[in-house]
């Protein structure tokens, strides 16, 4: 109980350092590594969606890039045609995800593991050949570019167009962020890791299983579809590439990489993938194999996460000394256990 | 005349084409002990899955507490005070005790599925959770995830979080599956401290739980019922011996199944 | 829409392949409960292998048989080195293969480069011929023979011999067959080693028809996916059935309106998996 009263300690001054890191970065960071940092913190956000589905809930969805595009393009079609401002288009996005959340939900869920994959993955294809095929809509395989990057506009011509915009997406990104947290943190995400871990144990304790996934996965849609906006704003540009599967593929990776079912995990996974793409890349061209070999190795030897290192080194060094496992010694207590249930019996 | 805690009324199961519940009625009153026993096979698990919820009856219906319950899903059965335990004691492993506890307590607590506040702030639900964590024995454990817990704290962790959501009709599923020979008169007291305001329904192959317990017993065999009878008549039954009880009697002085 | 000859020919050729490599993904689906992401990368292994053991020794059976050869090594590699670690965890298995399919689509680029390559067909199986009356490539007459001889083959194996009973067995119950003291991860090992070689092989017979290139893994396992949910989990009547129906769509629809074929297959997948969850042939539910 030590380790975990100290390690909260230090998880508060930790996040309270990245916080201070994130408001300075653009003193700190030239434009290149800003704009990086911008596009980490919005993959972040897709990949924390990503995580209520996949890393609380259990359900493994390879198709939460149709979420990312949806919002992409709901972006990129209200920005570019209508002109209508950020806050209102990206309110849209969101709407829109949890629209495609809600329509495709009920059949979604009908399955499980394996067969729920496919699913996700079968129904992003589709909404991918949509998109591909309705040119005169999404502009096809062109996409559509030319999307206005928003400003904050008294900070305009203060400071770098990339910091103004590096500032706008902290600032949504850490909203959405905070509003995750609270979710992961009630009495729903609880409830979400009881369905991941015996949905049917779940069911015989009173509550509404269906109902809780459905809810998850119209939230994770939400936010899924909020980051694919802000992306199309951060490119000033929207494809297919965005809705396709190998993004829902990169998501999973970022997951299970920074750890599935911890709250920091994806921002983690987030960080080094995306680090792994442009400070690998730059210096070979072989940054595909490497992350493939980074998750192949994460996938076996820290299959919980990087962010659960520090326990995973406990339980190693533990096995190593021949300990026990960290529980405390178990008192021999069949006296107690009658006492106990004497103590209920009064109760009632 | 008291209202029925349960009534099973014509309800079958067929699985696939395979009749596995057959026509079956029974009635078990409010307080009552009832122990459903039969060879392997009999249907007594799908019997309890069918009145809990988790598999729907092909045919029939099923009251609880007068209501008709058979069209309800297993989540909405809880609401009338039904609950279930497992075999395998129902709990979620990678959780801790508290969290186990938690997540009973905070069924049905909120509104909106329980997307307000947040859990470990919520004082109330905190100290409701300690009370019942110490009320069992299991402060020592409270933080320790359940999958390194031994059988019988697991299966004190199950009865606590069950026993948090007040019971009225309590099914247990071989409760004492997994107990030594030893260990089973000291069960069959606790069985028996149980309030008479919980009505208990429990599938047992132990026969000494089921006479030393049971109020009523209820033989299955081939998914029908047999026989229905205090534990005299159910013994002087000669269908029941030659069917069943010949082999279980036997069994019995050496202890569990 | 033309439904003639030439088209069906072309149609029939493709779902050879397609059977090749779904089969195996099928049925490691159904006995070991979760999608080798890696299936497309045996194929481009199987793929480009051949096309450089043609290109040396002028050998077409060579430059198959080692392909195949080789796909089934990497498939053994997996397994091996991997796949047993991460026994029964299934969605660890899939980012396990998911990981190898990044990892073989970045070295094969790096080998091979990133042009499509293509195989010319062997000798007599160059040029075209005539079948009813249409004009159609040699080769795909081949290809079509070829698998149909492979089919029965594989269905031989998994519907008639002992073998085949306990992995049929295993898809239904692999708990049952535990029980009956079968070795579950030795037939794990085979039916994944065998999966291996069939994509390997498809890989090798189709380089001279689809040609390989980067991207033509990802093609190859989008498709077998489909037939996997039409056909079913670990069924191979579901897997020729399902080949033949989505290779036929696909060549159909590509005749008439060449972008729809990706968006009708996979409404095709979507529209049955909502229906029928278990595939229209398939054995187990999830």
């Amino acid at each position: 109980m030590k380790a975990t009263a100290l390690s909260k300690h230090w998880r508060t001054v930790a996040v309270a350092a990245l916080a201070v890191f994130l408001l300075v970065a653009p003193a700190l960071l030239p434009t290149y590594p800003l704009s990086v940092l911008t596009e980490i913190l919005i993959f972040t956000l897709f990949a924390m969606s990503l995580n209520l589905l996949l890393g609380y809930a259990g359900l493994p969805s390879l198709g939460h890039s149709a979420f990312f595009g949806t919002g992409g393009y709901a972006v990129g079609l209200l920005a570019k045609y209508y002109g209508v401002p950020m806050a209102a288009a990206l309110l849209i996005a969101i709407i829109a995800g949890i629209i495609v959340a809600l329509v495709t939900g009920p059949f979604v869920l009908r399955t499980h593991g394996a067969y729920f994959l496919i699913l996700t993955l079968s129904l992003t294809q589709v909404l991918f050949g949509v998109v591909w095929l309705w040119r005169d809509v999404t502009g096809g395989d062109d996409g559509l570019p030319g999307i206005p990057t928003p400003k904050i506009p008294f900070l305009v011509g203060r400071i770098s167009d990339t910091a103004n915009f590096y500032y706008l997406a902290l600032l949504i990104v850490g909203l959405a962020t905070a509003a995750i947290a609270w979710i992961v943190r009630s009495p729903f995400g609880l409830a979400l890791v009881g369905i991941r871990e015996n949905e049917r144990y779940l069911e015989g304790l009173g509550y509404p299983t269906w109902r809780l996934k459905y809810v998850a996965y119209a939230i994770a849609g939400g936010f899924g579809a909020l980051a694919g906006g802000l992306f199309a704003y951060f490119k000033g540009f929207v494809g297919p590439g965005q809705i396709s599967w190998l993004l829902a593929g990169e998501g999973m990776i970022m997951v299970i990489l920074g750890g599935a079912g911890t709250f920091w995990g994806p921002a983690v996974g987030a960080l080094l993938v995306l680090l792994l793409r442009y400070e690998v890349s730059a210096f070979t061209q072989r940054w595909v194999m490497i992350l493939g070999i980074v998750f192949i190795l994460n996938v076996l030897l820290l299959p919980q996460g990087i962010v659960r290192l520090p326990q995973r080194i406990r339980e190693i060094r533990a096995r190593l000394r021949r300990e026990t496992t960290l529980v405390p010694p178990i008192r021999e207590a069949s006296a107690s256990t009658e006492r106990s249930v004497e103590r209920v019996v009064e109760r009632s | 005349m008291a209202t029925p805690a349960l009534q099973l009324e014509h309800v079958s199961k067929v699985i696939g084409g395979l009749t596995i519940l057959e026509d079956i009625s029974l009635t078990v009153q409010p307080g009552e002990r009832r122990a459903v026993i039969g060879p392997n096979g009999a249907g007594k698990t799908t019997l309890l899955n069918v009145i809990a919820g988790f598999l729907p009856a092909t045919r029939g219906r099923v009251l609880v507490f007068g209501r008709d319950v058979t069209r309800l899903p297993a989540h909405r059965r809880v609401d009338v005070g039904l609950l279930k335990t497992n075999q395998q004691p129902a709990v979620f492993q990678e959780l801790t005790t508290r969290q186990n506890v938690l997540l009973a307590l905070l069924r049905g607590r909120h509104p909106l599925l329980g997307l307000g506040g947040l859990v470990e702030r919520d004082r109330e639900i905190q100290r409701q959770a300690e009370r019942v964590l110490e009320e069992w024995g299991l402060l020592d454990v409270a933080d320790v995830e359940v999958k390194h817990l031994p059988h019988g704290y697991q299966r004190r962790v199950e009865l606590a979080a069950r026993f948090a959501l007040r019971p009225k009709l309590l099914l247990l599923d071989e409760p004492a599956a997994g107990l030594a020979v030893d260990e089973i008169p000291a069960f069959i007291e606790r069985l028996k401290q149980l309030p008479r305001d919980m009505t208990i329904v429990l599938v047992e192959h132990s026969m000494r739980v089921v006479f030393s317990f049971a109020d009523r017993i209820t033989v299955l065999h081939h998914g029908a019922v047999l026989a229905d009878g205090t534990p005299e008549e159910i013994q002087a039954n000669e269908e029941v011996q030659a069917a069943y009880l010949a082999g279980a009697m036997r069994g019995r002085d050496a202890g569990a199944a | 829409m033309p439904v003639n000859t030439a088209s069906l020919v072309i149609g029939l050729s493709y779902a050879s392949l397609l059977f090749l490599v779904s089969v195996g993904l099928s049925v490691v689906f159904g006995l070991m409960r979760f999608v080798n992401l890696a299936t497309g990368s045996l194929y481009l292994i199987g793929g480009y292998v051949a096309w450089s053991v043609a290109r040396r020794t002028d050998s077409f059976v060579l430059a198959l048989l080692v392909g195949a050869l080789a796909a089934l090594l990497l498939g053994v590699f997996i397994e091996r080195g991997f796949l047993q670690r991460l026994h029964r965890q299934e969605l660890l298995q899939v980012a396990l293969t998911l990981g190898i399919a990044y990892i073989v689509q970045d070295v094969t680029r790096w080998i091979w480069g990133g042009d499509p390559l293509r195989l010319r067909p062997p000798e007599i199986f160059r040029g075209s011929m005539e079948l009813f009356g249409a004009i159609v490539p040699t080769y795909r007459v081949a290809l079509i023979g070829i698998g149909v001889i492979l089919a029965v083959v594989v269905w031989y194996l998994l519907e008639r011999t002992k073998w085949g009973a306990y992995v049929r067995a295993g898809v239904d119950d692999l708990e049952m067959v535990q029980c009956l003291g079968i070795n579950a991860r030795r037939i794990f090992a085979v039916v994944f080693a065998l999966g291996a070689f069939l994509s390997g092989l498809g890989g090798a017979l189709g380089t001279p028809v689809t040609g390989v290139a980067p991207g033509t893994d990802v093609q190859l396992l989008l498709m077998a996916l489909i037939v996997v949910v039409l056909g079913g989990l670990g069924s191979v009547t579901g897997a020729i059935i399902a080949s033949i129906v989505v290779a036929l769509v696909d060549t159909m629809v590509r005749t008439f309106w060449p972008e729809a074929s990706f968006f009708a297959v996979w409404a095709l997948a979507a529209f049955v998996l909502i229906v029928r969850p278990q595939g229209l042939l398939g054995r187990t539910a999830w």
